[in-house]
């Protein structure tokens, strides 16, 4: 399947945890989880565009 | 019969093992075409295709459908001949094969151009383009697009044909991650339509295919005329997967391009449609929306530490001087203490 949909999920959601840490309506603590969220979530879609080498497969 | 002996066959053929340079032969081919009479004052009909001109001569191609014949002729002769040719006229031509020597090639050099009308397979096209477009088949409304990321790309091209490659080296040269799959498909002759539209059914049915790309390499709009058929175009639009053409150079559209989801110009174009650049992509995405999270919480962590010092500041403004309350009260609880441990010695019952 493409990666579309899971990439732009993940950037979705770091664009709306940018906003909520703009928007400063969190506690300390939640604004933390919150950055610790989007750099997980930015790591996990560096990784899902370095996956392993691709295949080139014939069909005679 | 008993053999000729060696001597005699000698002066016949020619010697097996002598070995001879390119240009030898070919002025040895050369020789054998001009002197056989069956291929000169030939008379051809057929269908004019991948006509261009420039200064000196007119090429084309002369095709029944099935098969396929160079011409040329030069531009002075043209000149003088009442015929006005373009693609898809139908023509009988009055002329000589030739054979080139320098290039190894052989055509028919035409010294008379009848136009007997426009070609059947020119008006068969035209008229299953209409029949499509009415069906909507050309309509935006019906096109896919094509993911960003795919996992797995299918290519429907010969196995041996440079497109192929052209594809892979694009794909892969934007995202070495991705997959790719090749379907050989016959893409030129009787064959080919039914050959195309089995790849790209096969594909579409794979599930874990993304997008799927027909393609081939340049070639005369003669050899091309599978991406004109129904089948084809049928396969494309039928097909749940998006489907990318790259069927080659071409001055005409196809129909295979019209129906499809994206039409490219080049197999390297395609591959490097289909596929996102990821350094491009990262550059451009990931690194600044880091940045941005970066200085979001910042600036959040900044305005926290801010409202921390100044709730800090006014508990310490407000608080009551002297001791905490705290030690009022442990004072209270001891004293309490004392005075039942002296009221209990007093009364006697310590």
């Amino acid at each position: 399947m493409a990666n579309d949909a899971e990439i732009h999920d993940r950037l979705s959601r770091v664009e709306e945890i940018i906003e909520q840490l703009d928007a400063d309506k969190v506690s300390l603590d939640e604004g933390s989880e919150l950055y610790e969220e989007g750099q997980e979530l930015l790591t996990e879609v560096r990784e899902r565009l370095h996956d392993s080498e691709g295949d080139v497969i014939e069909i005679q | 019969m008993a053999d000729a002996p060696d001597t005699e066959r000698q002066a016949v053929e020619p010697d097996a093992r002598e070995v001879l340079s390119v240009s030898q032969l070919n002025d040895r081919i050369a020789s054998v075409v001009q002197d056989a009479p069956a291929l000169n004052g030939v008379r051809c009909i057929g269908e004019v295709t991948d006509l261009h001109k420039n200064s000196t001569a007119l090429y084309f191609t002369l095709t029944d459908g099935e098969a396929e014949l160079p011409c040329m002729i030069w531009a002075n002769r043209y000149r003088e001949m009442d015929a006005d040719l373009e693609d898809g006229t139908e023509a009988i031509l009055e002329g000589d094969i030739d054979y080139w020597v320098e290039g190894g090639k052989i055509d028919l050099k035409p010294w008379e151009v009848i136009v007997v009308g426009d070609g059947d397979q020119a008006a068969a096209v035209e008229r299953l383009r209409s029949e499509l477009e009415e069906r909507g088949w050309f309509d935006d409304e019906q096109k896919q697009r094509p993911p960003a990321f795919p996992e797995r790309v299918g290519v429907v091209t010969s196995l041996r044909g440079d497109a192929r490659y052209d594809i892979q080296n694009a794909i892969h040269g934007q995202d070495p991650t991705v997959d790719i799959l090749v379907t050989d498909a016959t893409v030129q002759g009787s064959n080919a339509p039914t050959s195309i539209a089995n790849g790209i059914h096969h594909l579409d049915r794979s599930e874990d295919v993304d997008a799927i790309i027909v393609g081939r390499g340049g070639g005369s709009d003669s050899n091309l005329q599978a991406f004109n058929t129904e089948r084809v175009a049928e396969a494309i639009f039928t097909a749940n997967t998006p489907v990318v053409t790259a069927i080659g150079h071409t001055d005409d559209r196809l129909i295979a391009d019209q129906v499809a989801d994206v039409a490219t110009i080049t197999p390297t174009a395609a591959g490097e449609y289909i596929v996102n650049s990821r350094q491009e992509f990262l550059a451009s995405e990931i690194e600044p929306l880091e940045q941005q999270l970066d200085v979001a919480y910042e600036t959040f962590q900044q305005e926290h530490e801010h409202e921390q010092e100044l709730v800090k500041a006014v508990d310490e403004a407000t608080a009551p001087e002297g001791p905490p309350p705290i030690y009022y009260k442990v004072a209270i609880a001891v004293l309490l203490l004392l005075l039942l441990v002296i009221t209990g010695l007093w009364l006697g019952v310590i």
